[in-house]
C-alpha cells in the first residue's frame, strides 16, 4: 500500500503544476513581445524555485519505516463515477523529476528567447502548457489524470516540432505522433480494463491499485499494453524509430524539452507503473525488456558513432542512454533503480548541454555536418572548453554526474546477471569512442571552412541563427552571455552530483527501497494485501 | 356496430410537457407568415427570429428538465423525461449554431431565408418528437417530419447540380429507409399487440395480460427487429446503410450538413436507445449479435474510408460514421453508463463537429474551395483566429486529452468494458489510431506548411526583434487576414470553448446525463 500526506497545509504541487498553464494563458491575451518573454521566463522561474523548495522540504523517512509515501498530496473529487478524482502529490523519484523538469524547462524557455523569433509568442505559450502536462505526468496519483496529462503532452508538442521544426518536420512530426499515439491507446485499454477489475484508478491508499494488484494472467497483458505506451516514450528499442527524426527535426529549446524530459516520462512511466501494479508480470518480462535494452544501447551508440550530422551523434547517444535507463530499471533490486532514476537527471542534463552545443555550433558554422567542421576550439575557446565538459560527462569521468548513476545501474544488471553487465559495459567503450570522434572532428584538427565559405542556406525571415533555415548573418564570435548563462547551471549540477549524488539517492532509495519489495514479494511489509 | 366513447381528458401538464415542440411549431408557422408578409430583405430578421424561437424551446425544455417533466403524456405517445430533454439541449444547440452560420452562406447562396429556417425548424421538430417518442407510430411521425425537412434542406442550392444530386439521393434512399423502419414497426407491433413503447416491453418481459407467452421467440420478432435495424442503421449512418452520407453531407449547404450531421444523429439514437436498449432490453440476445458487428464495421469502414479523402467535407461525414461506431460501442454495452455516454457523447459531438463545420461553411463564403482540404494549406499563417479552434475541433474529434471527444469516448469505451466487451473496446481504440492520421494531416495542412504566398519577405528581420505581424504580398487576395464576422466568431469560439470544457470538467454534464438515463430506464422498469 501506498500512502499520501501533506505536510505543508497548502497544495504546493497544484501550484506548481497549473502556473505554466495560467502563465500560458495570461501571455495568450498580451501582445508585446517582450512583456510575455519576462512572463514567460518567470513562471518558469518561480516553478523552478518552487519545485526547490518542495524538494528541499521533502520529508526523508526514516530508517525504520518502510512503505511508499507520496507528499504534499492535495486531492479533490473529479468525476467518482468512473474511479477518477484529482490526486497530485509527489515521492522520492517524482519531486526530483518535478525539480528536473522545471530546471530543463527554464532554460528551454530561456533558450527560446533568443533563438525563436518566429511567432515567439506562441512558440512560449506552448512551451508552457507543455511543462504542465509534463509535470502533470510526474505528480499524478491517479491513473486517469496520469493518462489525460501523458496524451496532453502530444498536443504542444505536436505544434512545437511541426510549426518551428526543420525541413523534414512534417514528417517527423506524423511519425512521432503516430507512435506515441499507438502506445497510449493501447495503455488506455489497459487502464478501462484495471478499473473494471478494481473499481478505482487511484494509486495510492487501501482501496488503490498498489494495494489491489490484479491476477497474474490479466497482469501479463496489462504490462505489454502499458509497457508498450512507456517504450516508446522512452524511447526503448526497437520501438525508437521516431525519435532520430524527431530530433533531428526540433527546434533546440523544444528539443532540450523532448529529448530531456518527455524522455523521461517514459522511463517514470516503468518505475511508477509498470513494476508496482504489475509487480509479477515485471518478473515474467525482465529479461526480454533487458535484451532489448541492451541491444538499443548497444546498436544506438553503433549508430553514434557513424554519424555525419551532428545532431545525430547527440540524438543517438541519447537513445543509447536511455536503453541504458532502462535496463537498470529492469534489474528491479534497489541499487539499479536508484542508478537509473540517478542517471534520468545526468543524462536529462548532459543531452541538452550536448544540443545546446549542437545548437550553439550550428549558428556559427550554417551547418551540421561534420564535414564543414574542425578546428572550430581554436577559433572560439569558450564554446570547446564548455562543451568539452559535456562530452566528459557523456563518456562518464568519474567526479561527473553520470559516473555515479551508471556504476550503480551496471551493480544492479551484475547482480541479476552478470553476462548482461558484461555485455552491456561495452557501451562505455562505444561511448568514449563516439564522444570523442564528436569533439575532436569539430573542435580539434585543421580549420575546415571558414564562415564565409559555409554553403549558406535559404534565407528565411523572422528566423534566428539557431533555426533552420538560418540567416545569412551568423554568430560571428565566440559564445554570447547568454549562450553561457544556458550552460552554467547545467556544468554545475553535472559537477555537484559527481560529487554528492547522496543528495538524490538519499530521496530516491526510500521510494524505490519498498517498490522493490513490493516488485519481489508481491506486497509491502505491514500491509495485507496479497498478490 | 360499436360506437367508441373517446373521453377527451388531456390536461394542461400533457401540453406543458410538449410546449419545446410547441413552441418550435408556433414559430416555424410564424416564420413562414414573416416570410410572406414582410417585404424586402429580411436576412437578418429571420435569422434573430429563429435564434428567439430555439432559445425559447431551450428554455422550455430547461424547465421540464427542472421539474422532471412527465413520464408519460398525451396517452402515453410521448413523454418529456429528462432522456428527451437532454437530447433535445444537443439537437437545439446544434440548430442554433448552424442557423448562426447561415446568414452568409444565404447571402452567396442567394437562398430565400424564410423557407430556409422554416424547414430547420421543422426537422427541429421532427428530431424533438423524435427523442420524446413513446409510441411507435409517434416515432414514425417524427422520422418523416425530419427527414422531409432535411430532403428539402440538402437540396435547398437548387441552381448547383450537386446540391440537387445530394437531395434527390437523400430522398431516394432514405425513404426506403423509412419502409424499413414501418415495416418494423408493423411486425413488432403484430407480435406484441401495442404501439407503445412500454406496453411492448412488458410484453416481452411476460408480464402483460393477454399477451402471447411465445412472443420473445416468434420469428416475426426476429424480422421486426432486423428490419427495425436497418432502418436506424441507414438513418444514422451505420455501415452498411452508410453510402449516401459522404455525398449527401458534400453536396448539402454546409450549414445543414452541420445540422443534420449531429442533430440527426442524435434524435436517430435517443429513439433507437428507447426502441431497442429499453423497450426490446429483455430480448437482447436477439440484437446483441448485429449491433456488435456494425459497430465494427462502422468504426473500421469509417476509419479507413476517411483517410483516403481530400475534400473535407467527406472526411467528415466518413468520421461521422466513425463516431456512430464509437457511438454503437457505448449502445453495445447496454447499461445505465453506456446509455449516458452516448448521452454525454451527442454533447461533445455536437461541439466538435458542429465546430468544424462553421470552419468550413466560413471559407466557403470566402470565395476559396472551401471545402478541399488542400485548400488550408497555410491557413495559421494567414488567420490564426479561424486555424486553431479548428484545431481543437480536430484534436477533440481524434480523441486527445483534454477534450470534449476525449471524454466522451473514454466513457463510452469504459462503459464497454463494464459491460465485459473488450472486443470493442480494442477494435474503437485501435480505428481511433487511425482516425488520429486523418485528423491530424488537417492539422498538418493548416499549420505545419505554409502557404507558398506568405514565404518570400524581402527584408531579413534581425534575430532580436520578432516580427510583429507578418507582411502579407501586396499581390495576395484581400481577404488573407480578414476579420471574422462576428456571428463565425461567437459560433466557431462557443463551439471551441465547448470542446475544451466538456473535457476538462465534464462531471457536471456526466452526471446529467447519468440522470437522464435514470429516468428512462425507471420509465422502462430498468434497474
Amino acid at each position: 500500500m501506498a500512502t499520501a500526506t501533506n505536510a505543508l497545509g497548502f497544495p504546493l504541487v497544484s501550484i506548481i503544476l497549473w502556473l505554466p498553464v495560467a502563465a500560458g494563458l495570461v501571455c495568450w491575451l498580451i501582445n508585446d513581445p517582450r512583456t510575455v518573454r519576462m512572463i514567460a521566463v518567470a513562471a518558469a522561474l518561480i516553478d523552478l524555485l518552487l519545485a526547490l523548495f518542495l524538494l528541499v522540504k521533502f520529508e526523508l523517512p526514516g530508517a525504520g519505516t518502510a512503505g511508499w509515501t507520496f507528499q504534499f498530496a492535495d486531492r479533490h473529487a473529479w468525476i467518482s463515477t468512473i474511479g477518477v478524482s484529482y490526486w497530485v502529490g509527489v515521492d522520492g523519484v517524482s519531486i526530483i523529476l518535478v525539480a528536473l523538469a522545471s530546471l530543463m524547462m527554464s532554460v528551454a524557455i530561456l533558450a527560446a528567447t533568443f533563438m525563436i523569433a518566429d511567432r515567439q509568442r506562441l512558440f512560449l505559450i506552448l512551451m508552457l502548457f507543455l511543462e504542465t502536462a509534463i509535470l502533470g505526468v510526474f505528480v499524478s496519483i491517479n491513473l486517469f489524470l496520469f493518462f489525460v496529462f501523458w496524451e496532453a503532452m502530444l498536443i504542444p508538442s505536436y505544434f512545437l516540432l511541426g510549426v518551428w521544426g526543420e525541413e523534414r518536420r512534417v514528417y517527423a512530426t506524423m511519425k512521432f505522433v503516430i507512435y506515441t499515439v499507438l502506445g497510449s491507446f493501447l495503455m488506455l485499454v489497459g487502464i478501462f480494463y484495471l478499473w473494471s477489475q478494481t473499481g478505482t484508478l487511484d494509486m495510492a491508499g487501501p482501496h488503490g491499485l498498489v494495494a489491489n494488484p490484479v491476477s497474474q494472467g490479466a497482469q501479463n497483458w496489462l504490462f505489454l499494453a502499458f509497457g508498450l505506451a512507456f517504450a516508446i516514450k522512452t524511447p526503448l528499442f526497437p520501438f525508437h524509430a521516431w525519435a532520430p527524426t524527431a530530433y533531428t527535426e526540433s527546434p533546440l529549446p523544444f528539443l532540450i524539452a523532448l529529448a530531456g524530459i518527455l524522455s523521461k516520462a517514459g522511463a517514470f512511466g516503468f518505475v511508477r507503473y509498470s513494476l508496482p501494479l504489475f509487480p509479477s508480470a515485471s518478473h515474467s518480462w525482465q529479461a526480454l525488456v533487458s535484451i532489448l535494452a541492451i541491444i538499443g544501447l548497444l546498436y544506438a551508440a553503433v549508430l553514434a558513432l557513424v554519424q555525419t550530422d551532428i545532431k545525430k551523434i547527440v540524438a543517438y547517444a541519447s537513445i543509447s542512454h536511455m536503453n541504458l535507463i532502462v535496463l537498470g530499471i529492469f534489474t528491479l533490486n534497489a541499487t539499479g533503480l536508484d542508478g537509473a532514476v540517478l542517471q534520468m537527471v545526468n543524462h536529462s542534463i548532459i543531452i541538452s548541454g550536448l544540443f545546446l552545443a549542437v545548437a550553439y555550433i550550428f549558428a556559427r558554422t550554417g551547418t551540421r555536418f561534420l564535414n564543414g567542421m574542425g578546428g572550430l576550439g581554436e577559433r572560439w575557446p569558450w564554446l570547446m572548453w564548455l562543451f568539452f565538459v559535456f562530452v566528459l560527462a557523456g563518456l562518464d569521468l568519474p567526479g561527473l554526474g553520470s559516473f555515479a548513476g551508471e556504476i550503480l545501474i551496471f551493480l544492479g544488471v551484475f547482480a541479476e546477471n552478470a553476462w548482461f553487465a558484461v555485455i552491456g559495459a561495452l557501451v562505455v567503450i562505444l561511448a568514449a569512442w563516439y564522444m570523442i570522434r564528436f569533439f575532436q572532428n569539430t573542435m580539434n584538427g585543421p580549420v575546415a571552412v571558414s564562415a564565409d565559405e559555409v554553403a549558406v542556406l535559404a534565407e528565411a525571415p523572422g528566423r534566428t541563427p539557431y533555426q533552420y533555415p538560418v540567416l545569412r548573418r551568423l554568430i560571428p564570435g565566440d559564445l554570447l552571455p547568454g549562450e553561457i548563462a544556458l550552460f552554467v547551471p547545467l556544468i554545475l549540477l553535472i559537477i555537484y552530483i559527481g560529487i554528492q549524488p547522496y543528495t538524490l539517492t538519499q530521496r530516491i532509495n526510500p521510494t524505490m527501497q519498498p517498490v522493490t519489495t513490493l516488485v519481489n514479494r508481491g506486497s509491502l511489509p505491514g500491509f495485507g494485501g496479497g498478490r | 356496430m360499436i360506437v367508441a366513447v373517446i373521453h377527451i381528458n388531456v390536461t394542461l401538464a400533457d401540453w406543458g410537457s410538449v410546449l419545446p415542440e410547441l413552441i418550435i411549431a408556433g414559430g416555424m408557422l410564424l416564420l413562414m407568415l414573416v416570410d410572406v408578409f414582410v417585404p424586402g430583405k429580411k436576412v437578418n430578421l429571420t435569422t434573430w427570429l429563429t435564434l428567439i424561437i430555439l432559445a425559447l424551446a431551450f428554455a422550455a425544455s430547461w424547465n421540464l428538465w427542472r421539474t422532471g417533466g412527465m413520464a408519460s403524456a398525451l396517452y402515453g405517445t410521448v413523454t418529456s423525461d429528462r432522456f428527451a430533454m437532454f437530447f433535445d439541449f444537443s439537437i437545439l444547440i446544434s440548430a442554433a449554431l448552424a442557423v448562426l452560420i447561415s446568414p452568409g452562406y444565404i447571402s452567396t447562396s442567394a437562398f430565400d431565408s424564410g423557407e430556409y429556417y422554416a424547414l430547420i425548424l421543422g426537422a427541429v421538430l421532427g428530431m424533438m418528437l423524435m427523442a420524446a417518442g413513446l409510441s411507435l407510430m409517434v416515432l414514425f411521425i417524427a422520422l418523416e417530419l425530419l427527414s422531409l425537412a432535411l430532403y428539402i434542406l440538402s437540396g435547398f442550392e437548387r441552381f448547383r447540380p450537386r446540391s440537387q444530386e445530394a437531395g434527390f439521393k437523400y430522398f431516394l434512399l432514405s425513404s426506403f429507409a423509412s419502409a424499413f423502419l414501418l415495416y418494423g414497426f408493423a411486425l413488432l407491433y403484430g407480435v406484441t399487440g401495442s404501439t407503445s413503447l412500454i406496453k411492448i416491453s412488458t410484453c416481452l418481459a411476460g408480464h402483460a395480460h393477454g399477451c402471447s407467452a411465445a412472443a420473445t421467440s416468434s420469428p416475426l420478432l426476429y424480422i421486426g427487429i432486423g428490419l427495425m435495424l436497418v432502418g436506424f442503421a441507414f438513418k444514422v449512418s451505420i455501415v452498411p446503410f452508410h453510402m449516401w452520407t459522404p455525398d449527401v453531407y458534400e453536396g448539402a449547404p454546409t450549414p445543414v450538413t452541420a445540422f443534420m450531421s449531429v442533430a440527426t444523429k442524435a434524435a436517430l439514437f435517443a429513439a433507437f436507445i428507447r426502441v431497442f436498449s429499453m423497450s426490446l432490453s429483455t430480448v437482447e440476445s436477439h440484437w446483441y449479435g448485429a449491433l456488435w458487428a456494425l459497430a465494427i464495421a462502422t468504426m473500421v469502414v469509417g476509419n479507413i474510408a476517411a483517410l483516403a479523402q481530400s475534400n473535407m467535407k467527406r472526411l467528415l461525414a466518413y468520421s461521422g460514421i466513425a463516431h456512430a461506431g464509437y457511438i454503437l460501442v457505448a449502445m453495445a454495452a447496454n447499461n445505465a453508463l453506456g446509455q449516458s455516454a452516448v448521452a454525454f457523447y451527442f454533447l461533445a459531438y455536437t461541439f466538435m463537429n458542429i465546430g468544424a463545420f462553421v470552419f468550413v461553411a466560413y471559407l466557403e463564403t470566402t470565395g476559396r474551395a472551401g471545402d478541399e482540404i488542400a485548400s488550408y494549406r497555410g491557413i495559421f499563417y494567414r488567420n490564426p483566429a479561424l486555424a486553431l479552434p479548428m484545431a481543437i475541433f480536430m484534436f477533440s474529434l481524434a480523441g486527445f486529452p483534454p477534450t470534449a471527444g476525449f471524454f466522451a469516448k473514454y466513457v463510452a469505451f469504459q462503459a464497454a468494458v463494464q459491460a465485459g466487451h473488450v472486443d470493442l473496446v480494442v477494435v474503437g481504440v485501435i480505428t481511433s489510431l487511425v482516425s488520429v492520421v486523418y485528423y491530424l494531416r488537417v492539422v498538418a495542412v493548416m499549420f505545419l506548411q505554409p502557404a507558398e504566398e506568405a514565404a518570400p519577405v524581402e527584408q531579413p528581420v534581425p534575430p532580436e526583434q520578432p516580427p510583429a505581424v507578418e507582411q502579407v504580398p501586396a499581390s495576395a487576395e484581400p481577404v488573407t487576414r480578414p476579420q471574422l464576422p462576428w456571428n463565425i466568431d461567437v459560433g466557431i469560439w462557443t463551439a471551441a470553448l465547448g470542446s475544451i470544457v466538456l473535457g476538462i470538467i465534464p462531471t457536471g454534464l456526466l452526471t446529467y446525463a447519468s440522470e437522464s438515463v435514470t429516468a428512462v430506464r425507471a420509465l422502462f422498469g430498468l434497474p
